[in-house]
């Protein structure tokens, strides 16, 4: 490590960190960022290009770096495409270059720059298409992209946080620490975000003077204000990556207690003091490792006392560039040269650097560099088209600055208005009521008057204030266009602009589009403006009229774990217990995700199939045991009960007797089925509505908007008491004399108890709701208990069915018997066109005079084909052969699917395998056979009627 | 006398010595009250949106939700269901209490007695401050044990 420069303000000389970079073992300081640390071990090349593979340094020391993108970490740690400029150094942290084969100092696919002209702006549409596109496919996607993600899960916490505040001030830099100050003494709750680890902005490595006091003084007042202010919540490595309508804002924050965190703001005001960008100049081969920003050479110095060179050369375009020239070479760096695009300069601001004997050459920019994996020499040319060669450099960097553009990303989030200012050669966003955009964030570029004026009043000075006087070119304009660099990132060169411009894409967003210019991960915050400045001068407009294309968040890369937070492995979606859960555990039951909630699929262990055929044999013999808590349960109350279920339902629910159930079909207006159930009539204006389980919630909010937007005349309300009530389903032949074990106030007998009817009363004491339906096709009693007393009717039926042989089944064992039922599952037997027609419920429709949703639709003549896919029943010939879900039907020879499969299963009741489907016309098909066609393999199938058991249901009313 | 013993959600479940305490709490008689319009006089002192009045949340203009309180006489057309077993509420207390509803929303109540209906992270809930670092969180008893377990991940990855 090379020794550093005294007085750094980020580092502490005094504890050395260990990292590794590629597998070689170096030291940097704590403080230090990879990138501070590489530079200060004299690591050159940092990484190699996107397209063209050419090495890469670091080129910025913020957000806007473009050169030190690296895999940081290790293992399921790792971190691909981190910013070493923003990265901090840790004990043993492990660094890998990116985007080179076999290794950074010899990436074989260098040879790709050699054959550059192959892949100019929007190759992909007009090059390698003979003979056949495809032939290249696989190799250029293989070089495509940036950096490998872990192959191991992320074994770090992330975390989301909501906070609301009244004003958000992002930007710790001098104004933001100043306008914080301000809106907190007035009262206000602040929340004040900084994307570094350090406050201080540009104050950081452009040291000066504000109120009178070193700027290093001025910070640490402030620093030390805001954390005495309670009214301030003030986070560093806090990023504000994206600003929505509202003023809802993210910001994504690195460390504390978790590795990253996203916090959602509300926010009634949002002050942006994001700063300006500094802006590079365009030459040719001007992306060689040593090259960089003028500010990234002051930041290593003033930051972390790094070198960035031993013979400087500073090229620029404005004022700034002399004092910041000077400023370096007072505190030791060898600045050599300074080049000034601009011809005309005024003495006093040439006088600081020529005062510290610095060769001043005017209306001078680079021309070309030379230089392999570090700038050796660079040619300059004076700035017109016309001028030759002058002059070679012999220097080992190139600080350039083209000036500074507001960071207006943010503002553009907002869609606050961007107007170009030619005093500044740059775009700076407008002002809204409640986003401001305050300091250079904003074009204003006079410090100590931007400070005065938040001080005095609160508010931020009025319009754009220059940084120089004058402001020169930023692009040479001469040369080779093809090696002059806009888009660092994304390998984007002038010669790639005028290709898109001659082949006439003048328009901003199809050039940025076409040439993918601004589209990287720094979303152009070094190449839009100079792209901007290029394609007007090809277009021959004004800057202002080409206009600017859309920031997008987020405004800094954020990763995938910041995005997810909390929300993974079982934190990854809510999941629906029932109550009776801890009984199922105790059972050893075998759970699925059914929707949200965890169910038995079956119980036991191994053997799925075998486990679920004795559960099915169980209940047609015998008797189980269900859980069926979770079937959605709505309470409809109200004079106009009855009124609204009848619109609401395709079944009659007007002439429905108290005490009574009835099955029905619900369709939306389109007259497709969405959902079935039962529903049973309590009292003249009070219902009971059983939905499937996966739909409670979603037939609740169907029935809210059909009350509230639509039916305002209806006098109703319905509540959704699915989780007020635990569901213990027996059935079977035998459920009938194990309800009758329990102490019951309700007439269980066939006669007073028949099916399809609904009691009330009470078991054991308690409150029960007891319906007889049933999705078996056996003897069924579905009794509710208010939820807390569920565990307690469960346990005790499963003690009082011992002497019956009970037996708990899961919901696969119900869904083998539902299909040999023929009973519809909706979703798995209707898709999103079948109609109540379509499975058998025609007729019923037709006959129902009263309104039904739907019910305008099932008359249009699609509705009334007779070809449509009509529900069906499956016997394959061979029994003993699967049939799968999904298979397509086909005509006995036939290569036209004329339907498919729905459900399908091995039925242990009839020894063979039974299918459901839907079939083109296929209730007039009946006795057909029909081909099964599943991948390829054809098996024999009759078309049956659906119901393959139990056809007069006499084990339903038993 | 009712023979099956009702089981309490979370029963045991505990999370404390820390800054924030977490646990069921049980024993709340709870009614929800809807009707296609609900008249102001019927439930006096009527609740307003957003805050807690005399044991009644405001939930929607036809919707209110009566803690530990008697239905008044209401008139036939009006819904009222027990749903005390229908809701598991969590209390929360200590000086955490506030960073760890922040977790999940943003519309954490700011004033004691603010009651409210929310979005809280995927789920809805119902919210109760109750004190400045006192506040309960009424939710569905499906989702309760997730809930639960969603609550004790934060509080340990986040050090409340």
């Amino acid at each position: 490590m090379k020794s550093r420069l005294p007085g750094a303000r980020d580092i502490d000389p005094g504890t050395p960190i260990g990292f590794t970079f590629n597998g070689k073992r170096l030291q940097g300081l704590a403080g230090d960022t990879v990138a501070s640390a590489l530079a200060a071990n004299g690591v050159s090349v940092l990484s190699r290009s996107f397209k063209r593979h050419r090495p890469r340094g670091l080129f910025a020391l913020g957000v806007e770096d473009t050169g030190g993108i690296v895999r940081a970490g290790s293992g399921a740690l790792v971190e691909p495409n981190a910013s070493a400029a923003r990265l901090p150094i840790v004990e043993n942290l492990e660094v890998r270059s990116q985007n080179h084969w076999p290794s950074l100092e010899l990436d074989v696919l260098r040879t790709l720059d050699l054959v550059a002209d192959l892949f100019p702006a929007g190759f992909y549409n007009k090059t390698f298409k003979w003979p056949d596109w495809r032939w290249y496919e696989w190799a250029l996607r293989r070089t495509a992209g940036i950096g490998t993600a872990p192959s191991r899960p992320d074994p770090d916490a992330y975390a989301h946080r909501h906070a609301t505040v009244d004003v958000l001030v992002c930007g710790g830099g001098p104004v933001g620490l100043a306008a914080a100050l301000v809106e907190a003494k007035a009262g206000k709750r602040v929340l004040l975000v900084e994307q570094d680890a350090t406050w201080g902005g540009s104050l950081r490595h452009s040291p000066t003077t504000l109120d009178g006091t070193a700027s290093c003084i001025w910070l640490n007042d402030r620093i030390r204000e805001i954390g005495n202010n309670p009214q301030v919540e003030a986070l560093v490595q806090t990023t504000a990556v994206g600003l929505y309508d509202h003023n809802y804002a993210l910001l994504a924050k690195k460390g504390g207690s978790v590795r990253e965190t996203l916090i959602r703001v509300r926010a009634e005001e949002i002050l942006l003091a994001t700063g300006a960008v500094e802006q590079p100049l365009v030459f040719e081969n001007n992306d060689r490792p040593g090259i960089m920003l003028l500010s990234a050479v002051e930041g290593l110095a003033a930051r972390y006392g790094v070198v960035a060179g031993n013979n400087i050369v500073i090229a620029g375009n404005h004022d700034g560039i002399y004092a910041s020239a000077a400023a370096l070479s007072e505190r030791g760096l060898n600045v050599s040269a300074l080049l000034d695009a601009r011809p005309e300069v005024d003495e006093a601001v040439m006088a600081p650097a020529q005062a510290a004997g610095i060769a001043v050459h005017r209306g001078r920019l680079p021309l070309n560099t030379k230089g392999r994996k570090r700038l050796r020499e660079i040619s300059i040319s004076a700035s017109g088209p016309a001028e030759g060669l002058s002059q070679l450099l012999k220097c080992d960097t190139l600080a350039m600055s083209g000036g500074y553009a507001p960071a207006a990303h943010l503002a553009c989030h907002a869609k606050l208005p961007l107007e170009y200012h030619e005093s500044i050669a740059a775009f700076a966003p407008r002002r809204l009521a409640n986003i401001r955009p305050i300091g250079a964030a904003a074009g204003d570029f006079d410090l100590e008057r931007t400070l005065g004026a938040i001080a005095l009043s609160g508010r931020e000075a009025d319009g754009v204030n220059p940084f120089s006087t004058t402001m020169g070119p930023r692009i040479a304009q001469q040369g080779d266009k093809r090696n002059q660099w806009v888009d660092w990132l994304h390998d984007v060169t002038l010669a790639d602009l005028e290709l898109a411009v001659r082949e006439n894409y003048r328009s901003v967003e199809h050039l940025k589009r076409y040439t993918t210019n601004g589209m990287a991960i720094d979303q152009g915050k070094t190449s839009n403006l100079n792209a901007l400045t290029h394609l007007a001068a090809l277009s021959e407009r004004e800057i202002a009229n080409v206009g600017t294309t859309t920031y997008r968040p987020p405004y800094a890369p954020l990763t995938l774990g910041t995005i997810a937070g909390g929300h993974r492995g079982e934190f990854y979606a809510p999941v629906q217990r029932s109550p009776l859960h801890d009984q199922q555990v105790k059972l050893g039951a075998a759970f699925e995700r059914y929707g949200s909630w965890l169910r038995p699929a079956y119980y036991g262990r191994g053997d799925e199939q075998g486990r679920i055929h004795a559960e099915v044999k169980a209940v047609r013999e015998g008797v189980g045991l269900f859980d069926g808590s979770p079937l959605g349960k709505l309470e409809v109350r109200g004079p106009d009960a009855a009124a609204f279920l009848q619109r609401i339902y395709l079944n009659n629910a007007e002439n429905l007797k108290a005490g009574r159930v009835r099955y029905g079909l619900m369709l939306n207006e389109n007259g497709t089925i969405i959902d079935d159930g039962v529903f049973a009539r309590l009292a003249e204006d009070r219902f009971l509505v059983s939905t499937t389980s996966g739909n409670a919630v979603r037939i609740y909010n169907w029935m809210e908007e059909w009350l509230q937007c639509e039916w305002t005349d209806l006098n109703v309300a319905v509540t959704n008491a699915t989780t007020a009530w635990a569901n213990v389903t027996l059935a079977g032949p035998r459920a009938r004399d194990l309800l009758d074990a329990f102490d019951t106030d309700i007439d269980l007998s066939r006669e007073a108890f028949p099916h399809q009817s609904f009691r009330a009363g009470t078991l054991e004491g308690v409150p029960a709701r007891v319906w007889r339906v049933s999705f078996s096709g056996e003897l069924c009693f579905e009794v509710n208990v208010p939820l807390g007393y569920g565990p307690a009717l469960w346990d005790a039926a499963m003690d009082k069915g011992e002497a019956l042989g009970v037996k708990p089944y899961g919901v696969e064992a119900l869904m083998v018997m539902r299909i040999e039922k023929g009973y519809l599952h909706i979703g798995s037997d209707t898709d999103g066109t079948t109609t109540p027609d379509d499975v058998g419920w025609g007729r019923i429709a037709a006959r129902k005079a009263a309104h039904f949703i739907g019910k305008r639709s099932l008359i249009r003549p699609h509705n009334l084909r007779r070809d449509r896919h009509q529900f069906i029943g499956l016997a394959p010939e061979d029994g003993k052969l699967p049939l799968h879900s999904g298979s397509h039907l086909t005509a006995m020879g036939g290569d036209r699917s004329e339907g498919y499969v729905t459900s399908a299963t091995f039925s242990p009741t009839l020894g063979r395998t039974i299918g459901l489907g839907l079939l083109r016309g296929g209730r007039g098909r009946l006795g057909e056979r029909i081909e099964v066609v599943d991948a390829g393999k054809r098996q024999l199938a009759s078309v049956v009627d659906p119901v393959h058991f139990d056809k007069t249901g006499e084990r339903l009313h038993g | 006398m009712a023979s099956l013993q009702a089981t309490a959600a979370l029963a045991g479940a505990e999370i404390s010595g820390r800054a924030v305490r977490l646990g069921p709490v049980e024993g709340l008689r709870l009614s929800h009250v809807k009707a296609r319009r609900l008249a102001a006089d019927w439930l006096a002192p009527d609740a307003t949106p957003g805050q807690e009045v005399g044991g009644i949340i405001w939930l929607g203009p036809n919707e209110r939700l009566l803690v530990n309180q008697l239905a008044p006489e209401l008139p036939g057309d009006v819904s009222v269901t027990d749903v005390s077993h229908q809701f598991v509420t969590i209390g929360i207390e200590g000086g955490n209490t506030q960073r760890l509803f922040e977790t999940g929303t943003a519309a954490f109540p700011t004033v004691q007695g603010g009651a409210t209906r929310l979005r809280f992270g995927d789920i809805t809930a119902i919210v109760r401050k109750l004190g400045d670092n006192d506040a309960q969180l009424m939710v569905d008893s499906s989702i309760s044990r997730w809930l639960w377990d969603w609550l004790a991940n934060r509080v340990e990855q986040l050090g409340l």
